[in-house]
């Protein structure tokens, strides 16, 4: 956490579109329409969005989402 | 310290589910319980020992593993119902949230469309319309109204007619076999009987579907054409597979808005916090949900292989119940667990599950909760309860704990 840098993964094998990320920061998650499998719009979000993306990685009920920090 | 599941205490094994002292709040040893091991034997009515698990953590980490399987007829599998008795002697008849992946995902993957978060905000403006008619004509009659009546039970009801596509008579039939499935106060016969009854009216829906050179544009009728037709999906697994949506999308509905509306008319703090800010309903219905936690007996799985959790070691072929109505009151994740707070993030709740069964109707249920709230608030300002508290019927027996009638004025 040190560097303030964040690093946003998604596994869309893991994925099982409940879409809480996208609903939880759209900023940075979003849904392909179709299947509703997650789409990761901003892989290296600013500050700001750091705490709600640990948030959705936290939340995603598959572990879809990692989050690294450095 | 290292529990050893060979040499099981009995005298420390008490009997599950757990009698409530306070019909609101969850049974007091639950939480000594989660001051203690990751896991601890409980009975069941059957007389089988499994683990309970108690802590929000721990619940989450079970949930999340498929070295937990939710198969019921696995080795070990807790019996929580007589309804579970019947899925394990009768595999071939389970639905897929009592399958593992890949089986699980291949049929769930199926519906992911239809309960899209999109989708249930589309559904969002019908349904405020209905409620406007209902609450419209429920003003009108003579007071006090019964909100489950009136209100909690028909709501789930229409939504699953719109989903369904089900003429009304259809739906009554179809949702008076579906309760006897979630109560405990049946007899297994009975609930075996309800059952077998409940599948042959959806197959008839099906086969109805099957039938048409053009079903409608309802999930059902999706299904048929998208899945059946193109041989992705059997009859014999799309039964299974309705049951499900009904038994998961009604009572638990119903159950949880008539909570949801008792704490409205009884929590004045809640009823002015909502009233000065409608902005802070989907807030205040994430909090109930945590704070209800209506599956109140938890989820079942068994172990597939030995597993570590926390300190307890969990052999294969031990069955686990996760109570999340515990885990949704952990001090460590939400202070002040015992309160009521709307303002509070309560959004790391477990009501609806987590891993890959995790609640495939959440988004329809929370439009629904929050329209119903909004809709009482809109009609009924000031709505009170309008029995002593202590007269109200709470439904312990059932799998989803809910209200018999919640009667209101205003």
């Amino acid at each position: 956490m040190s560097g303030g840098r964040l690093t946003v993964a998604v596994d869309t094998d893991a994925c099982c579109a409940m879409g809480r990320c996208a609903a939880t920061e759209p900023r940075v998650f979003d849904q392909d329409p179709d299947n509703g499998t997650v789409v990761l719009l901003l892989p290296e979000p600013p500050p700001e969005l750091h705490e709600t993306v640990r948030l959705c990685a936290e939340l995603c009920p598959c572990a879809a989402i990692s989050v690294t920090e450095d | 310290m290292t529990q050893d599941a060979a040499s099981p205490d009995t005298t420390a094994a008490p009997s599950y589910p757990m009698e409530r002292v306070s019909p609101i709040d969850p049974p007091p040893p639950l939480a000594l319980l989660r001051s203690g091991p990751a896991a601890s034997r409980i009975t069941m009515w059957d007389g089988s020992q499994v683990w309970l698990v108690t802590a929000h953590p721990h619940v989450r980490a079970v949930l999340a593993d498929r070295r937990f399987t939710a198969v019921t007829s696995a080795p070990g599998f807790p019996m929580m119902t007589t309804t579970s008795v019947l899925v394990r002697d009768k595999p071939h008849t389970a639905s897929f949230i009592r399958m593992d992946d890949p089986d699980h995902s291949r049929l769930r993957s199926m519906l992911t469309r239809d309960f899209l978060h999109g989708r249930a905000e589309a559904i969002r403006p019908v349904l405020r319309g209905h409620l406007d008619e209902m609450l419209g004509e429920l003003v009108k009659g003579e007071r006090p109204v019964d909100l489950v009546r009136g209100l909690t039970i028909p709501v789930p009801s229409r939504v699953i007619a719109l989903l369904f596509g089900v003429s009304d008579e259809q739906r009554e039939l179809i949702e008076n076999r579906a309760g006897i499935l979630i109560d405990r106060g049946y007899r297994p016969e009975q609930v075996a009987a309800a059952r077998d009854e409940l599948d042959g009216l959806l197959r008839d829906v099906v086969e109805e579907r099957m039938r048409m050179p053009e079903p409608g544009d309802d999930l059902v009728s999706r299904l048929v054409v998208d899945q059946v037709r193109k041989g992705n999906l059997t009859v014999e697994e799309m039964v299974p597979m309705c049951r499900l949506l009904l038994v998961a999308g009604h009572g638990t509905t119903t159950s949880q808005a008539s909570l949801s509306l008792l704490s409205l008319v009884t929590d004045q703090g809640l009823a002015d916090s909502l009233a000065k800010d409608p902005e802070l309903l989907p807030k205040a219905v994430e909090e109930l949900l945590r704070y209800h936690s209506i599956v109140q007996n938890g989820l079942a799985r068994a172990a597939l292989e030995d597993v570590e959790l926390g300190d307890v070691t969990i052999r294969a072929g031990e069955g686990v119940v996760v109570s999340l109505s515990a885990g949704n009151r952990d001090e460590a994740v939400f202070p002040s667990p015992d309160t009521l707070d709307p303002h509070r993030d309560a959004r790391r709740h477990l009501a609806f599950g987590h891993g890959i069964h995790q609640c495939l109707g959440q988004w329809l249920a929370k439009v629904e909760l929050e329209e119903m709230l909004a809709a009482v608030l809109r009609w009924m300002p000031g709505a009170r309860l309008a029995v002593p508290f202590a007269e109200l019927d709470f439904r312990h027996e059932v799998s989803s704990y809910g209200l018999g009638a919640l009667p209101v004025t205003w």
